[in-house]
C-alpha cells in the first residue's frame, strides 16, 4: 500500500535491527498475529494502522500478511479490522527471503 | 492515537477505545476482537481461479481431440472468451496453435486455413499444458520440456507434429518472428524520436496508470507485468511508486538503448492504450499479449465500435506503425469523450482473467423499462413518494426534499431510508440474490470541509466515515451453508469492502495538493460494469461468492465540485444466470435515482441541515438478516 510504505517509519533503530536480523525481538511475550486470507475484505485498515515502530503489515499480491518476526502482537490491527479476520499465531513460521528483500527496502532512506 | 473505528469524533477516548476492542463481525458482535479461537469461513486452498483452472485441464484431458482439447482450455472450460487466451500466447504458441489446430486471434489467416494432418507419423512430439497463470503453452521445437520450464496446472497433453506441420510452423514462425522484430524497431525509433523528456513524462503516467488503476495482468512473451497476483512487477499495493521491482521505475534514468526491447514495447503499447481513453484502457489488455500488433487489433475494434454510432467517423489507423497508431490512439480518446454525453458506456467483465471489454448499450428496452417501473411500485409503497418512473418520483422529492434530512420509519434520516428501500426493491426487482448501496455518512462534514478546502480532512477519514447498505435476498441463505449467520456475515464483510471503494475513490475527487497525492486511492469509475464468473476473482469474491454482477458508479455534485463514483448500486447473483444489458441499464437508471436524492440532500446539508446516516453499521446488518 503505496501511501503507507511512504510514510516514514519510526527513527528507532529497533524496527531496523529486527528487519536486518530477520528476527523476533526476544521480550516480546505475546505471539504475533496473522490474518486469515480467507476471510479478509483486504481494506489495508491493519496496514494504515499498525505503529511505525512495528510496520509489520504489507500487500502482497492478493493477500494482506503480517511479518511475524515484526509483529509484536499488540491489538492495534485487531482493532481497526471491520471484520476481526486477525488470530493469534502461536504457531507461526519464518518469513522467506524473498519477502525480507521487498521489507528490507523499508528501512532504506526515501528517495 | 485516533483508531478509525467510528466516525463519531465527540465519543470520548475511553469510549472510543471500548468500542474498537469489541469484534464488528456480526455473528461476534459482544465479544472481544481478536479472541476467536479460529476462523469462522475457511475456503479450500484451491477455491477460485486454481480450482477453475485444474476443472479446465481436466475438461481438456477428457476432450476427444486436440481441438477440443485446446478449445476447453481457451475457454477455461466455458468461462472466458476464447480470444483472450488466444492474444494471450507467445509467438511460438500461437503459430503451433494456427497450424495444429486452425485457432488464432488475427483477422489475417489465409481464408479457409486447414488445420495440419496430425494422423501422418510424427517426426516431433510436443505438448501443450496450461499455467498456473490460465495460458496456454506449448513445447515446441527449439523449446524443452514444459514441465521443467513452466509452472503447469496439471501435467502435458502429448502433441504429435507430422512432418507437413513442422514446415508449416516454421513458415508461420519465419514470418511472426519478423514482423515482431519490426514492431520493436518501430517502437525503438518511435521512443528515439520523441525524446527523453517525453518519455520520462510517459513512464511518470504510466506509474501513476499502475498506482491509481488496478489490476493490470499483461504479457510480453514469458514475462508478466502485473500488480494484482503472482509475482508483482508493476506499482500498485505491493509494490509502491520507486519500487525497485516495478518494471517502469526500474527504466527511470536509463537511455532507452538499454531498455530490453520488450520493455520499450511496453512503454509504447501502455502509452498508446492510455491515449485511446485513459488509464481504464489498459485493463482491456489484461490477460493478453501487449504488442503493437495486439494493441492495434484492440484500437481497431474499438474505432469499429465507435463509428456504429452516427456522428464523427474515426478513419483507420494509417498503417500498423506506432506513430499511425498513436493518431488512432488520440482520435479514439477524443471520440470517446464526445460520446460519453450521447451514449451509454459499460464494460463487461470477464473476472478469471480481469479482462474487460468496453460496450456501447443500445436503447432501454421492454426489459428494463419494466425492472423500473416495478421498482417504482416498491418505492411508492414504501415511501412518502409518488411518480411513475424514478424521474418523475425523484422530480417529485426534488419539490419538497426536506425529508431526506429527517427521521423516517427506523431510521435517523429519508435518506437512509430511500437507500435501503431502493435496495431491498433491488433485490426483487432483479432477482439477485444481494443489492447494496454506498456512500458517505455525514455529508453535513462533507460540506463543511469542502467549504473550508480542507482537502487534508476529507483524506484522512477512513472506513467509518462511509456506509454501504447490503441487503441479501433471504433465500441467498442456501449459498452459505443455510445459516443466517454466515449470511449476515457475509453481508457486513460485503459492506465494509464497499467502505473501502468509497474511501479509495473519494480523493480522486480532490484537487492533486500534496496531503491528496500522497494518499493511497483508485481513480474514480464513471460508468457501469457487468461481470462474468468474479467469483474466481480474488479471496474475497470467492468467499462471498461474488460470481455475476452489476456495478452501477454515479457521480454526486457537491457545492459545485463533481464526485464521481461517490455513490453506486450493486447486483450480485451467486449462481444461475448471468446479468445482462438491459438488467444494467436498469440498475443505472436505479443508482442514478440514489445519486439525485444524494444530491439532494447534500444540498440540504450544505444549507445547514445536520445529516448523517447512522444505519447499516454490524448492528443493522445483524439485526435484519440474521435475528
Amino acid at each position: 500500500m503505496a501511501w503507507a510504505k511512504q510514510t516514514p517509519y519510526a527513527a528507532t533503530t529497533g524496527r531496523a535491527d529486527r528487519v536486518a536480523q530477520r528476527a523476533r525481538h526476544d521480550g516480546w511475550k505475546k505471539p504475533p498475529r496473522r490474518i486469515e486470507a480467507s476471510e479478509c475484505i483486504t481494506c489495508d485498515l491493519c496496514l494504515r494502522n499498525c505503529p511505525p515502530e512495528f510496520g509489520a503489515i504489507f500487500d502482497r499480491g492478493l493477500d494482506v500478511v503480517i511479518v511475524p518476526e515484526l509483529c509484536s502482537g499488540c491489538p492495534v490491527c485487531v482493532m481497526v479490522c471491520p471484520v476481526d479476520c486477525i488470530y493469534v499465531d502461536e504457531d507461526w513460521s519464518e518469513t522467506d527471503p524473498q519477502m525480507w528483500n521487498h521489507i528490507e527496502l523499508t528501512t532504506e532512506d526515501p528517495p | 492515537m485516533t483508531l478509525p473505528i467510528q466516525r463519531d469524533a465527540g465519543a470520548s477516548r475511553r469510549a472510543t477505545l471500548a468500542k474498537a476492542r469489541q469484534s464488528r463481525r456480526p455473528s461476534r458482535l459482544g465479544t472481544p476482537a481478536g479472541t476467536a479461537d479460529k476462523p469462522d469461513y475457511l475456503v479450500p486452498a484451491d477455491a477460485g481461479f486454481p480450482g477453475l483452472l485444474r476443472r479446465a485441464w481436466d475438461l481438456a484431458t477428457a476432450a476427444p481431440d486436440l481441438p477440443a482439447a485446446v478449445d476447453e482450455l481457451l475457454t477455461l472450460g466455458g468461462h472466458v472468451p476464447a480470444g483472450v487466451q488466444l492474444r494471450a500466447l507467445r509467438i511460438t504458441d500461437e503459430c503451433a496453435l494456427k497450424v495444429l489446430c486452425a485457432r488464432s486471434w488475427r483477422p489475417d489467416p489465409p481464408e479457409g486455413h486447414q488445420a495440419g494432418d496430425l494422423a501422418e507419423p510424427p517426426v516431433f512430439r510436443g505438448a501443450i499444458g496450461l499455467t498456473t497463470s490460465g495460458r496456454i503453452v506449448v513445447q515446441v521445437p527449439s523449446r524443452g520440456p514444459l514441465p521443467g520450464e513452466e509452472d503447469l496446472v496439471g501435467g502435458v497433453l502429448r502433441v504429435p507434429w507430422p512432418a507437413a506441420v513442422l514446415a508449416d510452423y516454421q513458415a508461420e514462425l519465419t514470418r511472426m518472428a519478423a514482423r515482431y522484430a519490426g514492431t520493436v524497431a518501430d517502437c525503438r525509433a518511435w521512443l528515439a524520436a520523441e525524446g527523453p523528456d517525453a518519455v520520462q513524462d510517459m513512464l511518470d503516467n504510466l506509474k501513476e496508470a499502475a498506482l491509481r488503476t488496478a489490476p493490470f495482468v499483461l504479457y510480453q512473451e514469458d514475462r508478466q507485468y502485473t500488480n494484482f497476483r503472482d509475482l508483482n512487477t508493476l506499482t500498485g499495493k505491493t509494490l509502491w511508486p520507486g519500487h525497485p521491482d516495478c518494471a517502469l521505475s526500474g527504466l527511470e534514468g536509463v537511455p532507452v538503448g538499454l531498455w530490453s526491447d520488450s520493455d520499450a514495447v511496453l512503454v509504447v503499447c501502455l502509452t498508446l492504450l492510455v491515449r485511446s481513453a485513459g488509464f481504464a484502457r489498459i485493463e482491456e489488455a489484461n490477460g493478453t499479449q501487449l504488442t503493437v500488433e495486439h494493441v492495434a487489433h484492440l484500437l481497431e475494434a474499438t474505432r469499429l465500435k465507435y463509428n456504429g454510432v452516427p456522428g464523427t467517423q474515426i478513419p483507420p489507423a494509417a498503417s500498423t506503425r506506432v506513430a499511425a497508431l498513436a493518431v488512432l490512439a488520440g482520435a479514439l480518446g477524443r471520440r470517446r469523450r464526445e460520446l460519453a454525453g450521447s451514449v451509454q458506456l459499460y464494460r463487461e467483465i470477464h473476472g478469471p482473467l480481469m479482462h474487460k471489454i468496453e460496450r456501447i448499450a443500445g436503447p432501454a428496452g421492454e426489459a428494463a423499462s419494466r425492472r423500473e417501473t416495478d421498482l417504482s411500485a416498491r418505492l411508492r409503497d414504501r415511501l412518502p413518494v409518488s411518480g411513475a418512473t424514478l424521474g418523475e418520483i425523484g422530480a417529485k422529492i426534488a419539490t419538497a426534499p426536506e425529508w431526506l434530512a429527517q427521521p423516517h420509519g427506523e431510521f435517523g434520516t429519508g435518506l437512509e431510508s430511500l437507500v435501503y428501500e431502493t435496495v431491498r426493491a433491488a433485490v426483487e426487482v432483479f432477482d439477485c440474490d444481494f443489492a447494496m448501496s454506498r456512500g458517505m455518512r455525514s455529508l453535513t462534514a462533507l460540506t463543511r470541509a469542502l467549504r473550508a478546502e480542507d482537502w487534508q480532512e476529507i483524506v484522512t477519514w477512513d472506513l467509518p466515515h462511509y456506509y454501504c447498505c447490503v441487503v441479501p435476498d433471504p433465500r441467498a441463505r442456501r449459498h452459505f451453508e443455510d445459516s443466517p449467520s454466515h449470511l449476515a456475515d457475509t453481508a457486513w464483510s460485503m459492506s465494509a469492502r464497499m467502505q473501502y471503494n468509497s474511501w479509495h475513490f473519494i480523493a480522486g475527487n480532490l484537487p492533486r495538493t500534496p496531503e491528496v497525492a500522497a494518499r493511497d486511492f483508485f481513480v474514480p469509475p464513471t460508468i457501469p460494469d457487468v461481470a462474468y464468473y468474479s467469483d474466481q476473482h480474488h479471496h474475497g469474491h470467492v468467499a462471498a461468492k461474488v460470481r455475476f454482477s452489476i456495478r452501477s458508479p454515479q457521480a454526486v455534485e457537491i457545492l459545485g465540485r463533481t464526485f464521481n463514483g461517490f455513490v453506486d448500486l450493486r447486483l450480485l447473483r451467486c449462481a444461475g444466470r448471468p446479468f445482462d444489458e438491459q438488467d444494467l441499464l436498469a440498475a443505472h437508471r436505479a443508482s442514478g435515482f440514489v445519486a439525485a436524492m444524494t444530491g439532494l440532500a447534500a444540498e440540504l446539508a450544505a444549507d445547514g441541515a445536520e445529516l448523517e446516516v447512522t444505519a447499516f453499521d454490524p448492528q443493522w446488518h445483524w439485526s435484519t438478516i440474521a435475528s
